[in-house]
């Protein structure tokens, strides 16, 4: 039985099964010369489905979105065995509740995805970047005050961090003139040793950029204002991490999760475990509203339950 | 209404901000969607989000029904106090709260008009994407009601796309946060949830909106077809052509010979068809997609491709569309205006449809819509004194939508069901889709008080039995 339910590959909207595999979804759009602009870790053992239920992204949610932006429709089921669908196939529709956004993200905890209809984009032709070797935080913020006015369009705004040395890596996408007409600029905006990344280079920060999603033990994932960024980085002393600066987004390793943890919060913003064993929604806020959802959905806890500890 | 909940909500917003005088009731009877019209009884202007709360705990315990209203433009009836009781007008919540665009994003209240936001942002090099073509009248608030739509949502994307989070007084009056500044708080995506919820969960009372970095070049283009078939077969080869314009509008003669009577832009009065064709990106890339837009455009047979030379010419053929609803009053007295959806390709049907439809029932029909989208909005002309054409232009209308869905689509892209399209919702959605959203807006709004009547079909509590269509009248 095939995965893919419908791909009207014209209308740039494609209908497949939760349970297919995130690497043949991308294969069968990379055909048609489309695609999915999302970041997922381990695609070929990452179903769709699962992808979505844990609202996976990584450095190029700065230029494309998260899966809120491309998921159009879906069919679920939920604890109480009802299967449903919400959204449809079409690009635009605003009939209904949008479940969608409901289950993006739900874990497994409000329904079981069934069926997903995405909008794709058409691939584009290559992607290339600049890396920028920094030294001082004070400065790498600057730089990254300075990138809100460039005159580039980054898809990806990322601070790596990888014991005391540091370095900014922005990637940009589309023709061969318009990647390397931005990698010029960037250079000359940012003045600051730097080096080229070609597409393969581009394309191998992506996957180690979206390796560090991946739940572990001693990982951790905040949010952040953007302007935090730096500050959180400096403050976490020598850490292994990628921050998807422009969003606001870290992913990395430590062995002191508290600490790191009091540090997002002083800082403005949220920090979790991200590991299998840490509620997805620990330090959420909203646990009274979320339970009254949970209630709708799944009211005798029949599916994944795991909430975490309240704020 | 007991005259006791008057004076509480006058005690809370002051006398100068509560009208219940019968005359001054008039204006809040419906909103654009002038079909259907019923009074409040009392319309209370709050100040602050505490006003709100206040208000909506003062209703509840009257058990009085409430419902936020914005400018009043929604197109579906959305703000029409189907069953009376008090609205909330926010117009008087119009600030802008914080700009911040190193983090990229703006706090404001609901009752601000969309197009402050962007003229607010101009020389900042940022700008708040939705634009829809009431832009100039319509509130964020309500456009996080309804998850409005306009031209540029081609490219990126509808109001639930630029909303981080909101401040929302609950139906209970219960004031909570959902999402935030920073992304991806926590929890699930209850932001997300509440945008385009038409106002049946709760009142938004402040929205954290993100910001998008303007375009660093655009190519605007006008191209003149013979035929509506021409026009929309482009639409499906450029989208085909894997080309994502900024925009993509479609404009028939009627629209056009409108718009060309109030504007005088130069807009051929003999074309079938004209497409308005936006792609924004960077200097060294937008001629190239332009040229490729051009020469698909030929390659069908276009008469014509002009190009905006100037900005201020870019802005007179975005002024002449996004006042198309404004010319439309040179047509006719009266007009009804339907927002469906289709998949993109299937446009040339839906067009061809449209065209029978009006034949068929014996009403003009004239097409502006949101082509890269598949959004389309026939505009179906009567004069609402004739009982006899009311009759005709719903029947038109029904069919339309019934194609919509049968083509794969959706009988509303951006407006937003209300009361107007709530019969579609079972030919959309099976039983148990209803019962799902039936029980969540039990969940959030269990009394059913906080903007009955709109949406869903279904019965789920007091003051929300299905609403039926008592017979359209139109926009005067």
């Amino acid at each position: 039985m095939s995965n893919v339910i419908d791909y009207p590959v014209a209308d740039m909207t494609i209908t497949v099964r939760g349970g297919m595999l995130v690497a043949d979804l991308q294969a069968v759009l990379a055909e048609q010369d489309q695609h999915l602009p999302i970041d997922i870790p381990n695609a070929n053992s990452t179903t769709i489905g699962d992808a979505v239920s844990r609202n996976v992204s990584g450095s190029r949610r700065f230029g494309y979105g998260t899966f809120r932006d491309y998921v159009i429709g879906l069919e679920a089921v939920d604890g109480r065995g009802r299967q449903f669908k919400s959204g449809g196939r079409v690009v635009k529709n605003v009939a209904g509740y949008d479940l969608c956004k409901l289950l993006i993200g739900s874990h497994g905890t409000l329904a079981n995805i069934t069926q997903l209809t995405f909008k794709v984009l058409p691939r584009p032709k290559t992607v290339g970047g600049v890396r920028f070797e920094m030294n001082d935080w004070e400065r790498t913020d600057s730089v990254l005050e300075q990138a809100t006015n460039s005159a580039t369009r980054p898809i990806v705004i990322d601070v790596v961090a990888k014991g005391d040395n540091h370095s900014i890596v922005f990637v940009f996408d589309g023709s061969p003139a318009e990647v390397e007409w931005q990698q010029t600029c960037i250079c000359d905006e940012v003045i600051e040793p730097s080096l080229r990344l070609d597409a393969t280079q581009a394309s191998s920060h992506l996957a180690a950029a979206t390796q560090l999603h991946v739940l572990e033990k001693n990982r951790f994932v905040a949010g952040l204002p953007s302007s935090a960024v730096c500050r959180f980085l400096q403050q976490a002393g020598s850490v292994n991490a990628v921050a998807h600066a422009a969003n606001g987004i870290v992913v990395g390793e430590t062995k002191s999760m508290q600490a790191v943890r009091a540090m997002a919060e002083g800082l403005g913003g949220w920090c979790r475990a991200n590991d299998v064993d840490a509620g997805p929604f620990s330090g959420s806020k909203m646990l009274p509203m979320m339970a009254k959802v949970k209630s709708v959905f799944d009211p005798d806890n029949k599916l994944s339950s795991s909430f975490g500890k309240p704020a | 209404m007991a005259p006791e909940l008057i004076k509480q909500l006058a005690a809370i917003v002051g006398a100068d901000n509560v009208l219940s005088a019968a005359d001054e009731l008039l204006v809040y009877e419906c909103d654009g969607y002038v079909v259907h019209k019923n009074p409040p009884q009392v319309v209370v202007f709050p100040t602050s989000t505490q006003q709100v709360a206040a208000i909506v705990k003062a209703c509840n315990q009257h058990d009085v029904p409430f419902l936020a209203r914005g400018a009043g433009t929604s197109l579906a009836g959305g703000s029409i106090p189907i069953t009376g009781g008090v609205m909330i007008t926010l117009t008087k919540m119009n600030q802008i709260l914080e700009v911040n665009i190193r983090d990229r994003y703006a706090i404001v209240e609901p009752g601000l008009v969309n197009v402050k936001l962007t003229n607010h942002l101009k020389g900042t090099g940022y700008h708040y994407a939705p634009d829809p073509s009431s832009q100039g009248a319509c509130t964020i608030g309500g456009n996080v009601a309804t998850n409005s739509g306009g031209p540029h949502t081609l490219k990126y994307g509808v109001t639930v796309n630029h909303v981080l989070g909101l401040e929302v007084v609950m139906p209970d009056g219960e004031v909570v946060q959902l999402g935030g500044t920073v992304e991806e708080t926590p929890g699930y995506d209850l932001t997300g949830l509440f945008v385009g919820s038409e106002g049946t969960f709760g009142i938004c009372t402040k929205a954290i909106v993100g910001l998008t970095r303007d375009p660093a070049a655009w190519r605007t283009m006008l191209a003149i077809f013979e035929t509506v078939h021409d026009a929309t077969t482009t639409i499906t080869e450029i989208i085909a052509a894997g080309i994502v314009p900024a925009a993509l509008e479609m404009l028939d003669q009627g629209i056009v010979g409108a718009l060309e009577e109030a504007f005088q832009f130069g807009f051929p009065l003999d074309a079938g068809a004209v497409l308005l064709i936006e792609v924004d990106g960077l200097e060294v890339a937008v001629d190239e997609e332009a040229e490729r837009i051009v020469e698909i455009c030929e390659s069908i047979g276009a008469r014509e491709v002009r190009r905006a030379e100037t900005p201020e010419e870019r802005q007179k053929l975005w002024k002449c569309r996004k006042q198309a609803f404004g010319a439309i009053g040179r047509l006719a007295p009266s007009c009804c205006t339907q927002d469906g959806v289709v998949p993109r390709t299937r446009l040339p049907e839906i067009l061809e449809f449209i065209r029978e439809s009006g034949e068929r029932h014996d009403i003009q029909i004239v097409n502006v819509f949101h082509a890269g989208d598949g959004n389309i909005h026939p505009i179906l002309l009567f004069d609402e004194r004739d009982e006899e054409q009311i009759k005709r232009v719903l029947k038109s209308s029904d069919e339309i939508l019934s194609k919509c869905i049968e083509l794969g689509g959706s009988v509303t892209g951006e407006h937003g069901i209300g009361i107007e399209k709530i019969d579609f919702m079972k030919q959309l959605f099976s039983p148990v889709d209803l019962e799902v959203m039936s029980d969540l807006r039990l969940a959030f709004n269990p009394t059913g008080n906080c903007s009955p009547g709109k949406l869903l079909p279904t019965a789920g509590a007091c003051g929300m039995e299905h609403v039926k269509r008592t017979g359209r009248r139109a926009a005067n």
